[in-house]
């Protein structure tokens, strides 16, 4: 029986598969693994995030000012990156990654957000992209979307964005033994401006 | 009819090939009727049959005329029938290491140990690939019609290799990005007059007047690097794995896929991304050819055949699907 939660979660595998199949890529090349692509390093980072600068991308998220607080650091204007859950330890090994525990003001994090790599703050899900199988080992390659503001957008018919349905028993029969539920939209996920953004492919560590 | 219960009904004439019949999600039985051979039966026609939820993929209960005893027998299947399909479902094909060489060719040429069961057309992503050959680790390309044995098969759009590959292993991808258009791997670009075509190493799908990026960014192609990040027009289709775009790439020498990299790199790639409206106009063509399409199907395939669902040639046939109230398959 299908969740609330599951109608926005297809919504976001739909604009998932959608960076997957269009947006432009790049491989990380700078990692250690031997594999290609490698795994996520900072001048991998850093060569993304110049590619959206130099194609004029707005970053998403204002910079979050130091504080005078042990242990923490001030955290650049950021891109978005979008990746799947599997990438947190690599992630954690990158040089300079900050966790989100320490920005200034972790409240500014968003739930999601795993930490951030210079212009780039990371949101992790369990549904985040892999193409199974398509290193140049036979690894998993994972996709990490990176993007600047408007880069795409979900397009939706209208009044016909996501709805829960639920139907009591009552509507179905006599004996109005069986409760339905279910969900539908009708929307389209579109890249609005394919120079701003980029699908960084690596392997894990 | 109460709510928890959805029918669905159709026909269709077929055409001696497995029949796709697209179906909303969930459906939880299946039945056909091929009024053709009911009749006018012949000896093992099948003259009607059915799937519930439970029974194994291609597979299904027939209902088989046998002439001796001009009567039906019922007969079940799990070699042929029915198979829900849910295209949007991708799974990595199996790894078979068995390649021991890919020759240097024009087109190159795998060699494997084993019955590779290839046939042309389908996609092979190659990996573990060693010697010449580490720059096509993890690219797909399509298998070519010649050279095509069970221990041959030839990488149609492939670059040439200068030095042969040794082994490795390759495994048949049976999907594509369900969104399109796609991006996809450049094999070979070649300036033409003042225009350049490519050659992609899958089938690319797009059509004259769609717009594309040229995504050339690792120094491994030397002065086409220029050319990432142009955009260009396709003015020409020769074939669904070659197009001409309107880029005058004269200047920028030979292209050169890096076939000898033994290193990461980042393949040379082409991104659709919009509609050279005008141009299409010009050309009478769909300007909205561009447009964003979810192609993930979900429905059922039937199997060809005078004993199987989908009948056989001209045979018309009736379906309906549906979901049961309750399911208990314990």
């Amino acid at each position: 029986m299908p969740k609330v939660t599951e109608s926005r979660q297809t919504e976001d595998q739909l604009t998932r598969d959608m960076l997957a199949s269009t947006a432009s890529f790049v491989n990380c090349v700078n990692g250690f693994n031997g594999d290609n692509p490698t795994e996520i390093t900072k001048a991998d980072i850093s060569d993304v995030v110049q590619d959206l600068l130099s194609n004029n991308a707005y970053t998403i998220m204002d910079n979050i000012e130091g504080a005078d607080k042990f242990g923490t650091a001030p955290i650049r204007s950021a891109y978005f990156a979008l990746c799947s859950t599997q990438l947190t330890t690599s992630l954690d090994s990158v040089n300079g990654f900050v966790q989100k525990n320490q920005y200034p003001s972790p409240m500014n994090a968003l739930d999601s957000e795993w930490g951030a790599v210079g212009n780039l703050r990371f949101l992790i899900s369990s549904i985040g992209s892999i193409t199974y199988g398509a290193s140049a080992l036979s690894k998993n390659v994972f996709n990490i979307f990176v993007t600047g503001m408007q880069g795409y957008a979900c397009i939706e018919q209208d009044g016909y964005s996501a709805s829960f349905i639920y139907r009591p028993p009552m509507y179905d029969g006599p004996l109005a033994l069986n409760s339905t539920v279910g969900f539908k939209f009708a929307e389209c996920p579109r890249i609005l401006n394919d120079l701003w953004v980029l699908n960084l492919r690596c392997t894990r560590a | 009819m109460s709510t928890d219960t959805t029918i669905l009904q159709g026909s269709f004439v077929s055409t001696g090939s497995n029949q796709f019949i697209p179906l909303r999600g969930g459906v939880e039985w299946m039945e056909t009727k091929n009024v053709t051979s009911q009749a006018t039966p012949a000896n093992l026609d099948a003259l009607s049959s059915s799937w519930q939820i439970g029974m194994p993929d291609n597979s299904g209960s027939f209902n088989l005329y046998v002439a001796a005893s001009t009567a039906c027998v019922e007969f079940y299947s799990t070699d042929g029938g029915y198979t829900l399909v849910d295209t949007s479902a991708q799974t990595s094909g199996v790894v078979t290491n068995t390649i021991t060489a890919i020759s240097t060719a024009i087109t190159p040429v795998v060699t494997n140990t084993g019955v590779n069961g290839l046939v042309a057309g389908q996609i092979v992503r190659l990996s573990n690939c060693l010697g010449g050959a580490q720059a096509l680790n993890g690219i797909d390309f399509i298998v070519g019609p010649s050279s095509l044995t069970n221990t041959t098969f030839e990488l149609l759009s492939a670059p040439q290799l200068t030095t042969a590959g040794t082994t490795g292993g390759w495994s048949v991808i049976n999907y594509d990005p369900i969104f399109y258009p796609r991006n996809r791997v450049i094999s070979i670009m070649a300036p033409i007059d003042n225009t350049t075509s490519i050659l992609t190493t899958i089938p690319h799908g797009l059509t004259v007047g769609q717009q594309i990026r040229l995504n050339i960014s690792d120094d491994l192609y030397g002065n086409w690097v220029a050319a990432n990040n142009v955009q260009t027009t396709i003015i020409e289709v020769t074939s669904n794995l070659e197009f001409t775009v309107s880029f005058n790439s004269s200047a920028l020498g030979t292209f050169d896929f890096p076939v000898t990299a033994t290193g990461a790199f980042t393949p040379a790639a082409i991104t659709p991304f919009g509609e050279n409206t005008p141009y299409a106009v010009a050309q009478g063509v769909n300007i909205l050819a561009d447009a964003t399409l979810n192609t993930a199907q979900i429905g059922m395939l039937l199997k060809a055949g005078a004993s199987e669902p989908a009948g056989s040639a001209g045979d018309l046939i009736y379906w309906k699907a549906g979901v049961s109230f309750s399911v208990d398959n314990n």
